[in-house]
């Protein structure tokens, strides 16, 4: 497009559409009776990336009628790749020339993705993309390989843009020299080399894209004829086919010990000492090695462990790249405070892991222990300053000369003094009880003394030789026995009141008759008999009473 | 004579242990005990059992030369010291009165206690009886002092009493696994340890239904629980 007859300024491309990761080339070409040309301002290209730029002239002289004319061609050339798939526009693009300014019209540009490219049968050189799996958990290895089919020799390999694998964590394999080898497709001997292998391992349950490796190379076309000694060389573009890649969530329920770990793996944990002293830090190894995603397993869960304080653990990580598969070990150190002495264990640790094809596997470490000691840091005694570095059972007690004898039960017989104890008190209740009648009921107390001043009677009328004594006597006596007036009463009123108390009538007939031969002799009367005698006869019938 | 082959094997029993012989030291310690039961013994197999790192053996000699003689300060001492080093520690926070009460009530051994407390019941009841009879202030007021006694003595017997009753054991494997059945079949409740003393509740076919500190129970095979 121009302002000017003279000279023209347009742009082109060498492709209209192209798949996402291949580039094409922006021709951008001034023309016309110009000597000098500033490089053209490109404008807005953001959807594309500049990977080169080159700069081509050339200049034709033509005499028509006589006239002499010259025109220069001027060829700015760039290979563009695409950021991103769908319809993009390469905007207009201007240059400067004199007081004009010339613009090329905006380009559209069509760029495909996941539309593998056609290979047509028999083409002489290109890339082909190895993939173990396109459905996979997450975390489950997915292996990409690429490989260069060629018909011809190839020199001079370049990567032009790594394959894009984002949300992956990556690990790549790349051969030390390329091993071509051969193989026969459609009845066309192609030499083939791995070029690059790369072990990916999606780290979320989504779908990943894969974008297109894309090299360059030099292929060295063979000589057209048998005269023709020198073999064409030309540098070709490869790019490989993009590719998605589905990864799963791991199947529910997870198990405790699980980690994120997916694949083969070993478990082994150890401890580097078996003793500490004085809070000295035991370092508990937790160390995982096998085939999978080894580099994104989080740090196994620790039980709960009384008396230590765990700190966070060092990672570490042996990744081994081979040409079949990527294995690896990560190491896990925990350090371990104890805050207590004795013996310290740690309960048998579980670790779980996804086995793609066997669901998930749990293995447990055995139990560990180690002994604390000193546990306490050096310390001072507040008092006497000595400074107290650390405690141990007590030493064993001293060899015996002679034995102290030592019961675990008293001996039996203090357990009669329970009984003996609640007697007296017993006993002493039964005294206070007596004490208390004696002194409230007059029936009682002159029952209990009835005995003691019949007695006192019966000597004094030993003494005295008076029959009056044993009369007085006999009468009390029988009052206080039987709470009764009895000086106060005539013989038939005590008659009735003895048989009332239920006396055997004999008894009572004895006594009033003993009463009345009492009564006579006191008076002088009756058959006259010693005092012994009538003592003896009174005794006889008080002990009837 | 049986005397002295008591003194001779516990002698033979501390030679041993100062050889850093400790199996050999067990061996005349346990003879020893055939003969007598000394606290002195019991403590030394004690140590001789921490030594060989076996915590349940070393707590319950020990436990049981405390019975014997709780007022020793060495026997004291190992029984708390060797509490401290069982992998399994009584997260629980002992109330400060009955831990109080406890020490004041195992200052003196059931043996003592026994005694005192019988002649103070006696002594007890005679100043009562003498309150009753004589009336005496001075009579009531050391029944009650006595009585007090007494009843401090009591009330120690009664805790020695528990202490040594025949539902007291411990651990004595490295691991023992409480189940929640008579059987390995059933469901793994807890994990105990080497030293824990815990209550047996019931005995059924090999297995002993114990309760750990804390209050779950569990049953565990009779050969890792030792009865105290």
């Amino acid at each position: 497009m121009t302002f000017s007859a003279a000279i023209r300024f347009y742009g082109e491309v060498d492709q209209n559409e192209i798949r996402f990761g291949e580039s094409l080339i922006l021709s951008l070409t001034v023309e016309g009776d110009v000597s000098r040309v500033p490089n053209p301002e490109l404008g807005a290209i953001d959807d594309f990336r500049i990977e080169s730029r080159s700069k081509s002239r050339s200049t034709s002289v033509s005499i028509i009628n006589g006239r002499m004319e010259k025109k220069s061609t001027i060829t700015f050339v760039y290979r563009i790749r695409p950021k991103r798939a769908g319809k993009l526009t390469i905007p207009s693009a201007r240059i400067r020339i004199g007081d004009s300014t010339y613009i090329t019209k905006p380009i559209p540009i069509t760029v495909v993705k996941d539309r593998p490219r056609p290979k047509a049968k028999g083409e002489p050189i290109y890339l082909k993309l190895n993939i173990n799996k396109r459905k996979v958990y997450a975390g489950e290895p997915v292996i990409i390989s690429y490989y260069l089919y060629t018909r011809f020799d190839v020199a001079n390999l370049s990567l032009i843009t790594e394959p894009g694998f984002s949300g992956f964590w990556t690990e790549e394999y790349t051969p030390k020299q390329l091993k071509f080898k051969s193989k026969v497709i459609d009845g066309i001997r192609y030499n083939y080399a791995l070029i690059r292998r790369y072990y990916l391992f999606p780290i979320q349950a989504r779908s990943y894209e894969v974008t297109p490796l894309v090299l360059s190379c030099d292929v060295l076309l063979p000589s057209r004829s048998f005269f023709d000694f020198f073999s064409e060389t030309r540098r070709v573009e490869l790019s490989s086919d993009p590719v998605t890649v589905i990864a799963s969530p791991l199947p529910e329920p997870r198990p405790d010990g699980f980690t994120g770990g997916v694949g083969r793996f070993r478990f082994e944990v150890s401890l580097d000492r078996t003793e500490s002293r004085k809070s000295e830090p035991i370092i508990l190894t937790c160390k995982i090695t096998g085939c999978g995603n080894v580099k994104v397993i989080d740090a196994p869960r620790l039980p709960e462990i009384d008396g230590v304080q765990i700190l966070k653990p060092e990672i570490k990580d042996r990744i081994e790249r081979s040409k079949d598969r990527i294995s690896g070990t990560r190491t896990f150190s925990f350090p371990i405070i104890p805050k207590r002495d004795g013996k310290i264990i740690i309960p048998p640790i579980s670790f779980s892991y996804f086995l793609p094809g066997k669901g998930y596997q749990t293995v447990r470490s055995e139990r560990l222990e180690f002994i604390s000691r000193e546990c306490k840091p050096l310390s001072y005694d507040d008092k006497t300053g000595i400074e107290i570095l650390g405690g141990d059972i007590h030493y064993i007690k001293p060899d015996l000369l002679r034995i102290k004898s030592f019961h675990l039960y008293p001996p039996f017989i203090f357990n009669l003094l329970y009984p003996i104890s609640i007697g007296i008190i017993i006993l002493a209740l039964l005294y206070r009880f007596h004490q208390h009648r004696l002194i409230t009921d007059q029936a009682y107390m002159r029952r209990r003394e009835a005995k003691g001043r019949f007695m006192a009677a019966l000597n004094m009328a030993k003494k005295e030789g008076s029959i009056g004594f044993i009369y007085k006597g006999l009468l009390d006596y029988i009052g206080d026995r039987l709470n009764l007036p009895t000086r106060r009463m005539s013989k038939s009123e005590l008659e009735k009141a003895l048989l009332r108390q239920k006396i055997e009538s004999d008894t009572v007939k004895a006594t009033i008759a003993l009463l009345s031969e009492l009564e006579e002799m006191s008076y002088g009367g009756g058959e006259l008999k010693t005092v012994d005698e009538l003592l003896k006869k009174t005794k006889a019938v008080v002990k009837r009473l | 004579m049986i005397l002295l082959f008591f003194l001779s094997l516990y002698n033979l029993g501390n030679d041993a242990f100062e050889k850093g012989d400790y199996k050999q030291a067990v061996e005349y310690y346990q003879e020893a005990l055939k003969h007598s039961e000394n606290p002195k013994v019991y403590y030394n197999l004690g140590v001789a059992y921490f030594k060989m790192g076996r915590l349940g053996y070393a707590l319950k000699y020990t436990k049981r030369a405390w019975f014997l003689d709780p007022k020793d300060p060495d026997i004291n001492y190992n029984l708390t010291f060797i509490r401290k080093f069982r992998p399994d520690q009584t997260t629980k926070l002992e109330n400060p009165i009955i831990f109080i009460l406890g020490r004041v009530c195992h200052h003196f051994s059931l043996y003592e206690c026994g005694i005192l407390a019988a002649l103070l019941f006696l002594i007890t009841g005679g100043f009562i009886a003498g309150d009753l009879v004589l009336r005496r202030k001075i009579f009531r007021l050391s029944a009650l002092i006595t009585g007090l006694l007494f009843f401090y003595f009591f009330i120690s017997c009664q805790i020695w009493l528990g202490e040594m009753s025949s539902d007291h054991g411990v651990v004595i494997a490295d691991e023992a696994v409480g189940y929640s059945g008579p059987g390995s079949g059933h469901t793994e409740v807890f994990v105990i340890h080497d030293g824990l003393e815990v209550r047996i509740v019931e005995s059924r076919k090999g297995y002993y239904l114990i309760q750990i500190p804390g209050g779950l129970g569990g049953w565990v095979k009779k050969e890792k629980i030792e009865r105290i």
